[in-house]
C-alpha cells in the first residue's frame, strides 16, 4: 500500500513537475487521477459482474429446468457474455421517429451513472472500500432512489405505450418500497449506532473475536439474527425496487412487451440489461453488508480464517454476496409475476407496519440486549 | 306453454338474495409462504436433477427399433413388382430400368424379369413406410438414417445409392454421386409428367 500513499500524496508526480520546473504536483492532481482510477476499477468490476450474471442467470435457468445452457463458446460458455455483447453492439440502432431523442440517448446513462454511484461506499473488506462516508447507508438509499428517473424518462421518451405504461409502474413500485426498504435499514442504523457502512459491519462482530483481543466487552452479531424481519422487509423491498421477479412489473413481457425498454435495442438495451443484472449483485451486497456481517467471518471466527491476498475477508464478502444472488436467481426461476395492486397493497398493508414493528424490535434490542 | 320443472325452480333461493360467496380479490392481501416455499423445493430438486438434454453431434439419442428414416432397398430382394411405387402417395418412389447381375440361386428364388427397380426422392418421401408393408420380399425397408442434409439440390436415390448407407455415399465420389442424383432428378420429372 505504500506505493499507493505516496501517489496519493504527490510523492510519484513530484519529480516530473521539478524536472519541468513547475515545483511540486499539486495535491488535487494526484488526488483526481488515483480517484479516477480506483472508480474506474470499480466501475468495470460491478458492470462486467452484470454482464457475467446474464451469463449466470441463463446456466442457473438451465439447470433448474434440468437443461445445460449456454456451454460452446469458450470454457463452460464464459465467452458467450462476449459474443452477446458483440452481437449487441453490431445491431442497428433504432431510435423511433416520435421519440424524444436526447432524453432517448440519455436514459441508459441516466440507469446506469446512479447505480455505480452508489457502489461508493460499498464494503467488499475493512481496506477495500472506494470511499467510507460517514452517512455512507444513506448515501446508498438516496441515489439508488434516482433509479425511477432513468425508468420514466426512457418510458417517456420511447413515445410508445408499453413504455410508458412500464416506466409508471416502476415508479410506482419505487415510491412505495423505498418507505419500508428506509424504515426497515433505520432498524440497523439504530443497532450500529452509525451510518457508516465500515462501522455497521464492525458492530456486527461477534464475541469469539473480541475474546481473540482479550476483551469480551460486547456480545455483537449478525444484524440478521435480531433484525430478521427487517431483513425481510429489505429483501423484498429490494427486489421490487430492482424490478426483479417475483416483481418485474416494470417489464412485464406477457403485458408490457418489454417495459420502459420496449423501443430501445442494440447496446442501449444492453444498458438496461446489464443493470438489471448488476441490481442482483448490488443487492446482495448491501444485504451482505447490512445484515450478514459484511467481510465477518461467520459467527466471528478469528481473522486467521479470512483469505488475505483479497484483503480482510473479502473472499467472506463475495462468497455471502453470490450466495444471496442465487437465492434471488432461485425465486426468480421459481415464483410467477405478482399482480401490480397486489404488490402495491403488499408495500403499504403489509410491508410499511411491519417495518414500523421492526423498528420497536431493533429499539428493544439495543436497549436491553446490547445496550 | 307448461314448465315441468316450475315448481323446483321455484323452490330455489332467488339467486339476487344469496350474499356474494367471492372475496373481492382487490381487497385481499396475503403473503403465502408456504406456497413460496413448496415452490422453492421443488425448483430446488430439480436443479440438482442430471440435465436430460443430448449434445447432439457428439452424443445421441439411442433409436428406436422401427425408426422410420430414409428408405433403404436390398437390391438381391427386388422382383421388380412395382407394388411400392403403386402405394406410395406421393409419388417419392416409382420405378427405373436398373439391371441387376444376382447370384443364379438368388435369381432363382426371387426374379426380376422386367429388371425394373424403385428409385426414390428422399426431399418428398413423408416416410409412411407404405412401400415397406406391400413389399412382398422385404427389399424396400425403412433404414435408421436420419441426417439427410445435404447441400446438394438434387436428392432422388437411383437403387445403387438406396442400397448403401449415407456414410458409404459419403464416402463415394462426389462428381459420381451428383451424376446420379442428376439423373434420378431427371427420370422423376419425366414420371412426374406421366403421372399427373
Amino acid at each position: 500500500m505504500g506505493a499507493i500513499e505516496d501517489f496519493i500524496d504527490g510523492k510519484v508526480l513530484d519529480p516530473t513537475f521539478a524536472a519541468l520546473g513547475l515545483g511540486n504536483a499539486p495535491y488535487e492532481l494526484s488526488q483526481t487521477i488515483f480517484w479516477g482510477i480506483a472508480s474506474g476499477v470499480l466501475f468495470t468490476i460491478v458492470l462486467s459482474t452484470g454482464g457475467l450474471f446474464t451469463l449466470v442467470f441463463r446456466r442457473l435457468f438451465a439447470f433448474f429446468t434440468q437443461r445445460i445452457g449456454p456451454n460452446r463458446v469458450g470454457p463452460f460458455g464464459l465467452f458467450q457474455l462476449i459474443a452477446d455483447g458483440l452481437k449487441l453492439v453490431s445491431k442497428e440502432d433504432i431510435i423511433p421517429r416520435a421519440a424524444s431523442k436526447t432524453l432517448f440517448r440519455v436514459a441508459p446513462y441516466l440507469a446506469i451513472t446512479p447505480f455505480v454511484m452508489a457502489w461508493a461506499p460499498i464494503p467488499f473488506s475493512n481496506d477495500l472500500i472506494l470511499t467510507n462516508i460517514g452517512v455512507g447507508i444513506i448515501f446508498v438509499l438516496a441515489i439508488s432512489a434516482l433509479s425511477p428517473l432513468a425508468e420514466i424518462t426512457a418510458g417517456w421518451a420511447s413515445n410508445n405505450k408499453y413504455a410508458i405504461y412500464g416506466g409508471v409502474r416502476a415508479a410506482a413500485l419505487d415510491f412505495s418500497y423505498e418507505i419500508p426498504m428506509v424504515i426497515s435499514v433505520v432498524g440497523v442504523i439504530m443497532l450500529a449506532g452509525s451510518m457508516s457502512t465500515i462501522d455497521i459491519v464492525n458492530m456486527q462482530k461477534g464475541c469469539l473475536e473480541f475474546a481473540a483481543s482479550g476483551a469480551c466487552a460486547r456480545h455483537g452479531m449478525w444484524f440478521v439474527f435480531p433484525q430478521i424481519i427487517g431483513a425481510f422487509i429489505f429483501f423484498a423491498a429490494a427486489l421490487a425496487k430492482a424490478g426483479l421477479v417475483p416483481t418485474d412489473l416494470p417489464e412485464a413481457e406477457s403485458e408490457l412487451v418489454a417495459g420502459y425498454s420496449t423501443e430501445y435495442s442494440g447496446m442501449r438495451f444492453g444498458f438496461f440489461y446489464v443493470v438489471l443484472f448488476a441490481q442482483v449483485f448490488f443487492i446482495s451486497a448491501l444485504i451482505t453488508t447490512l445484515y450478514l456481517g459484511g467481510w465477518l467471518g461467520p459467527f466471528g471466527s478469528p481473522s486467521e480464517w479470512y483469505f488475505k491476498p483479497l484483503g480482510d475477508g473479502a473472499l467472506w464478502f463475495t462468497v455471502k454476496t453470490l450466495l444471496i444472488c442465487f437465492v434471488i436467481f432461485w425465486l426468480w426461476l421459481t415464483l410467477p409475476r405478482v399482480r401490480m395492486d397486489q404488490y402495491l397493497n403488499f408495500a403499504w398493508k403489509v410491508l410499511f407496519p411491519l417495518s414500523l414493528l421492526n423498528l420497536v424490535v431493533a429499539a428493544i434490542v439495543r436497549g436491553f440486549v446490547l445496550g | 306453454m307448461r314448465v315441468p320443472n316450475a315448481k323446483k325452480h321455484a323452490e330455489l333461493p332467488n339467486p339476487l338474495s344469496v350474499p356474494p360467496t367471492v372475496i373481492d380479490p382487490y381487497r385481499r392481501t396475503r403473503l403465502p409462504l408456504a406456497a413460496i416455499a413448496t415452490g422453492l423445493k421443488t425448483t430446488l430438486k430439480v436443479f440438482f436433477r442430471k440435465p436430460v438434454t443430448y449434445e447432439y453431434p457428439e452424443v445421441r439419442r439411442p433409436i428406436a427399433e422401427r425408426y422410420r428414416g430414409r428408405i433403404g432397398l436390398e437390391l438381391d430382394l427386388c422382383i421388380g413388382c412395382t407394388l411400392c411405387a403403386q402405394a406410395c402417395p406421393n409419388g417419392t418412389c416409382f420405378m427405373v430400368d436398373f439391371k441387376f447381375e444376382k447370384t443364379p440361386e438368388m435369381n432363382a428364388k426371387f426374379p426380376n424379369k422386367k429388371d425394373k427397380m424403385p428409385a426414390v426422392d428422399t426431399a418428398r418421401c413423408i416416410y409412411c413406410s407404405l412401400c415397406e408393408e406391400v413389399c412382398p420380399t422385404g427389399a424396400i425397408h425403412m433404414t435408421p438414417e436420419y441426417e439427410l442434409s445435404r447441400t446438394r439440390k438434387d436428392q432422388v436415390y437411383l437403387p445403387v445409392l438406396l442400397q448403401k448407407t449415407e456414410s458409404e455415399i459419403d464416402a463415394m465420389d462426389p462428381a459420381e454421386v451428383a451424376k446420379m442424383l442428376a439423373e434420378g432428378q431427371r427420370l422423376i420429372t419425366a414420371n412426374d409428367k406421366v403421372r399427373i
